[in-house]
């Protein structure tokens, strides 16, 4: 990969992210249209990917984005009301968006589809259409009325900014062209007078290719100083900026400095950005400035400031006063807030190095057992205790590096605020998204395999599950239907439910669709949940008519096993009127599990260590084995258990006279009890998958290469637990 | 061609510019009006067919200008058309260039 390759990947990240960022603030907006910070964040989104798409190449992109920049912007000063309709174009534009940019990166040289084309000019027609109302507000400024009030407000205010642009030799070269940013200047306010002062020396010299230009601009404008600069953003390599505020602001910022917040941070330069009256860049500039004068005598950060004419005096010396105060008081805090994270403290790394590391790391434990059995027969003390602590740091860097790939599950969820958003809106009912345990961590891999299933299972909730506003009155129901999708971690597993307030299953239409379909037959006397679980069987579908949405009963089976595959389970419970909840259990990681040996007639097998409850002495009749439904009655409590050497060998015959002893073993509700020959205890176990001809194996769902070499099993707990419990 | 040029009498010359005047073409431009600039000889510059241009067109329009009073000759710009002239009006440089609005309303 070249440079440029490179610098392309991370443009589609980066797009890819802030079109997240766009969608999940449209929907803020949806609720809340007034937020300034999101309408905001909305707009820089477009304007980000413009750039950089404009850097690229993509003019598709760069002339859509442009007009969805163009409406933004005028949402932004007001001009344009932000509704549903327009959220709905945006997030139209935001996928479209989206579909631009996997077009430009296939057939980078290539005009657009016909399809696209249609949608790119639909999309700006609906984008505009409203624009003809409501803005000649902002076009026509020698229209009379809108004009003399304008003219008013300019003189009461006096609140020019003044901006000096200084363009350097090889701007036009660069591809900047003044012209277009004072364009864009001029939709954020208005231009009161420009000046410019052409440097063009004489003949001889002068290049025409050369920029000689300087642009003196006083400017009225509500925004900030940060939005202004921001103009000037893709200039700033080529181009001297300053912006000295208007003297009115001078108070604005002195009263704001009273009211700063004073757990903020309390570096002069930061209080300063914050109350706006400074942006980032010029502090950069402020402080560079400071470091190349430090032949001379530093000068503080204030002074240069003042110098540079960026701040005013007393503004400057306002916020030296507020320092000092808030750091009297808060003396003990500062600590803290210098350890603030900052959001910015991330890198991005190429997920298969990731999955190397910690390839790398599982070889490091296997090897690590290896050693530790090496050494144990010799019993020397002082190599046992340099290999104990060389373990505990092993273990530590396993952690460490299972940690790095995991991704909060919020991400994920938010993707469904849309999906719930748009069906709803389609199947007009009203539906809300209620998300709980966000921040609950699980493995890269999974998020990505449950995505999937998860849609489909909002999907069906949305279709199936939650009725029309009507229907849900009738019911003596709040008209809104709501989803919950909670997360949470259970015993080394993290639990995902999707709960809905709905109508609730249908067990006869379920039983009566099963049986006519021969999956089940009617003598089978099934459990309520057996019943529930029937729609995750193949061919099932009671909606009486198929929607685009759910109900060709595909689904269903497609989203257990999608699950299954990640080693997780599902689960449907549901009472009639009142809701339905899906429970999805997955594992935490798929790498590396902290894991529990045992024997069984030489063989060893590993149980995930997190799923024993305990272990016990199997021989003693305290139990009361019932050898022919095995079943023990465990303290009271009845438990199925499963011989496991018999389990894997029927034929095997079993001698009577071994210590046996019992791992007793839980799985959500249901607990059962593996008989085996030996304890090993803990083993960190780095699991690896089995060949596909063991695809059908039931009771196993990996392998691990033990310290000497050995294989030891890894036993699929859950699927046992069944088999147990469905034996009795 | 980039312009094309009439004698219009001894003491006046007629450049047309038949291109837009961008950054792509300033540098010929400017090589091409070049000779016509002498003293004593006064340039009509008709922009009629100029639909376009950016800051670099409008810097060379600047540089000629300066040139010509340099030289003692009058420039004339004339047949400016809307787009152009839009540019000109953001940048304040209707006076330097001394526009004539065509429709009549300022003299």
């Amino acid at each position: 990969m070249n440079d440029l390759d490179l610098a392309l990947v991370t443009f589609t990240q980066e797009a890819t992210e802030l079109m997240e960022e766009m969608e999940s603030s449209l929907l803020i907006l949806e609720e809340n249209p007034d937020d300034f910070e999101v309408i905001n964040s909305v707009f820089r989104a477009m304007h980000t990917i413009k750039g950089s798409a404009g850097l690229f190449g993509f003019d598709h992109m760069v002339r859509f984005a442009h007009e969805a920049e163009t409406v933004l912007d005028n949402v932004r000063d007001g001009k344009r009301v932000i509704d549903q309709f327009l959220i709905s174009v945006l997030l139209d534009c935001k996928d479209h968006t989206s579909n631009l940019l996997e077009f430009s990166l296939k057939n980078p040289e290539k005009d657009l589809s016909t399809q696209l084309k249609d949608k790119d000019l639909e999309l700006i027609t609906k984008l505009t259409s409203d624009n003809s109302e409501k803005s000649d507000l902002k076009s026509d400024a020698f229209e009379a009325p809108h004009a003399e009030i304008t003219q008013i407000e300019k003189e009461q205010s006096n609140s020019n900014w003044f901006i000096v642009l200084s363009f350097h030799k090889n701007a036009f070269r660069a591809g900047v062209d003044p012209l277009s940013f004072i364009r864009y200047l001029k939709t954020l306010g208005d231009i009161q007078s420009l000046i410019l002062i052409s440097d063009i020396s004489d003949k001889e010299t002068f290049d025409p290719e050369s920029c000689y230009l300087q642009y003196e601009i006083a400017f009225c404008t509500d925004a900030d100083k940060q939005t202004i600069e921001d103009v000037f953003e893709f200039a700033s390599d080529d181009c001297d900026i300053k912006i000295i505020p208007p003297n009115s602001k001078t108070q604005d910022y002195l009263e704001l400095l009273d009211h700063i917040d004073e757990t903020a941070n309390v570096r002069l330069g930061e209080m300063l950005i914050s109350i706006g009256c400074l942006t980032k860049n010029d502090m950069v500039n402020a402080l560079k400035t400071q470091i190349a004068s430090q032949f001379e005598t530093i000068k503080p950060i204030g002074e240069i400031l003042i110098e540079q004419k960026i701040v005013d005096k007393v503004v400057v010396e306002k916020a030296l006063t507020q320092q000092k105060q808030i750091n009297t008081l808060r003396p003990n805090d500062k600590k803290v807030n210098e350890t603030k994270p900052s959001a910015s403290n991330f890198i991005r790394v190429d997920s298969a190095k990731l999955g190397q590391l910690i390839d790398l790391v599982g070889e490091l434990v296997i090897s690590g057992a290896a050693m530790e059995l090496v050494i144990k027969p010799h019993a020397i003390t002082e190599i046992e205790e340099v290999s104990a602590s060389m373990n505990s740091l092993v273990s530590n860097i396993r952690d460490v590096a299972l940690q790095l790939r995991m991704v909060p599950i919020g991400e994920t969820f938010s993707r469904f605020k849309r999906v719930v958003r748009d069906v709803s809106l389609e199947l007009g009912k009203n539906i809300e998204l209620k998300i709980t345990g966000g921040e609950t961590e699980l493995d890269k891999t999974v998020v990505e395999k449950i995505n999937d299933p998860l849609t489909h299972l909002i999907r069906n909730s949305l279709d199936h599950g939650i009725a029309t506003p009507k229907e849900r009155i009738a019911d003596g129901k709040p008209e809104k239907g709501t989803i919950e999708l909670n997360a949470f971690h259970e015993s080394g597993h993290i639990v995902i439910q999707i709960i809905d307030d709905g109508a609730g299953l249908d067990k006869k239409a379920i039983l009566e669709k099963a049986i006519s379909k021969g999956i089940v037959s009617e003598e089978n006397n099934l459990s309520d949940q057996e019943i529930y679980n029937l729609i995750f069987a193949a061919g099932l579908s009671t909606k009486q008519q198929a929607s685009d949405l759910s109900g060709r009963g595909v689904g269903m089976d497609v989203v257990r096993r999608n699950i299954e595959s990640v080693r997780g389970t599902v689960d449907i419970d549901s009472s009639e009127g009142v809701g339905t909840t899906i429970t999805i259990t997955l594992p935490l990681t798929l790498a590396i599990i902290e894991g529990f040996m045992v024997e069984a007639e030489n063989e060893r097998y590993i149980i995930p260590l997190s799923m024993i409850e305990e272990c016990v002495e199997m021989g003693t009749d305290e139990w009361k084995a019932d050898e022919i439904s095995n079943i023990i009655n465990l303290r009271g409590d009845p438990m199925p258990y499963i011989r496991l050497a018999k389990y894997f060998n029927p034929e095997i015959e079993l001698k009577n006279n071994i210590r046996q002893s019992l791992v007793v073993v839980r799985f959500g509700k249901v607990r059962a009890g593996f008989v085996v020959d030996a304890l090993h205890g803990e083993q960190q176990t780095v699991i690896k998958p089995l060949g596909k001809i063991f695809d059908n194996l039931k009771g196993i769902t990996g392998a691990t290469v033990l310290g000497d070499g050995n294989v030891a099993l890894i036993l699929d707990v859950q699927g046992l637990i069944s088999y147990a419990t469905k034996n009795q | 061609m980039l312009i094309e040029v009439d004698e219009l009498n001894i003491n006046e010359n007629k450049i047309t510019v038949q291109e837009e005047m961008t950054i792509y073409n300033v540098l010929e431009l400017n090589s091409n009006i070049a000779p016509y600039f002498q003293e004593g000889k006064n340039v009509t510059l008709d922009l009629s067919n100029v639909l376009e241009a950016d800051s670099a067109g409008i810097q060379l329009l600047i540089f000629l200008k300066q040139e010509a009073s340099l030289l003692n000759f009058e420039l004339n710009i004339i047949n400016i058309t809307p787009s152009v002239l839009d540019i000109i009006t953001l940048f304040s440089l209707t006076d330097l260039f001394e526009i004539k609005m065509s429709e009549g309303k300022i003299s």
